[in-house]
């Protein structure tokens, strides 16, 4: 991927987890227009920053034994 | 504190700047824990993947294990990509910095970095989701 072209991916993601998730399809639409593979790395980023963000508790879980290490969310603070 | 008593004995030339200072310190604190994590990975293959308790080692606002050497081949790939955001997640990951200090330690906006953090978070998460845990 181009520099630029990252740059933009960047800009649109940020704005796009600033919106409610019913908000966000129209948001993609309207940014992406007919770049298929733009609209379909943000969706994919989308979907893994909320994979992440979803497995917070079991992370601030201090000290928790039960909680399996791998299924926490690698990299969020 | 660790951290520092090798920087000291380093001989290494005088800093440059206060960045400088903090670049070398989290590829530094990088180069450690990975080394430490392969070590202990190798010492112990087949019992699955090494996590490292970063807390005794970093001063993050978090407890949390991390699979280290899964992180620095993701940040790896990262820099192919975005060399700035890889010393980005560097700054904030293994130096503890938080966005304003990486913001002024890196001369750029503190929106620039909160932005490369944010993307940061979920292309490494899907990039180590994706690759086999070894």
């Amino acid at each position: 991927m181009s520099s630029g072209r990252w740059e933009r991916t960047k800009e649109i993601l940020e704005q796009a987890l600033r919106l409610a998730p019913q908000e966000r399809q129209a948001y993609l639409g309207a940014a992406c227009g007919a770049d298929a593979d733009l609209r379909r790395e943000l969706e994919s980023l989308i979907a893994s920053y909320e994979e992440a963000r979803k497995l917070i508790p079991g992370c601030r879980r201090v000290g928790s034994s039960t909680a399996d290490p791998a299924a926490r969310p690698f990299f969020w603070y | 504190m660790r951290l520092n008593l090798r920087l000291v004995g380093q001989n290494l030339p005088k800093w440059e700047s206060r960045a400088h200072f903090f670049a070398i310190a989290a590829q530094l604190m990088r180069q450690i824990l990975v080394d430490y994590a392969r070590r202990h990975r190798a010492s112990k293959r087949g019992s699955g993947v090494c996590t490292l308790a970063l807390d005794d080692a970093v001063a993050l606002p978090q407890r949390r294990n991390v699979d280290v050497v899964a992180l620095d081949d993701a940040l790896n790939a990262l820099a192919e990509v975005d060399p700035r955001q890889s010393r980005v997640v560097e700054l904030r990951f293994f130096a503890g910095l938080s966005l304003e200090e990486t913001s002024e330690v890196m001369g750029i906006a503190t929106a620039t970095v909160q932005r490369d953090w944010t993307a940061a978070r979920a292309w490494l998460h899907r990039e180590i989701s994706r690759s086999p845990r070894t």
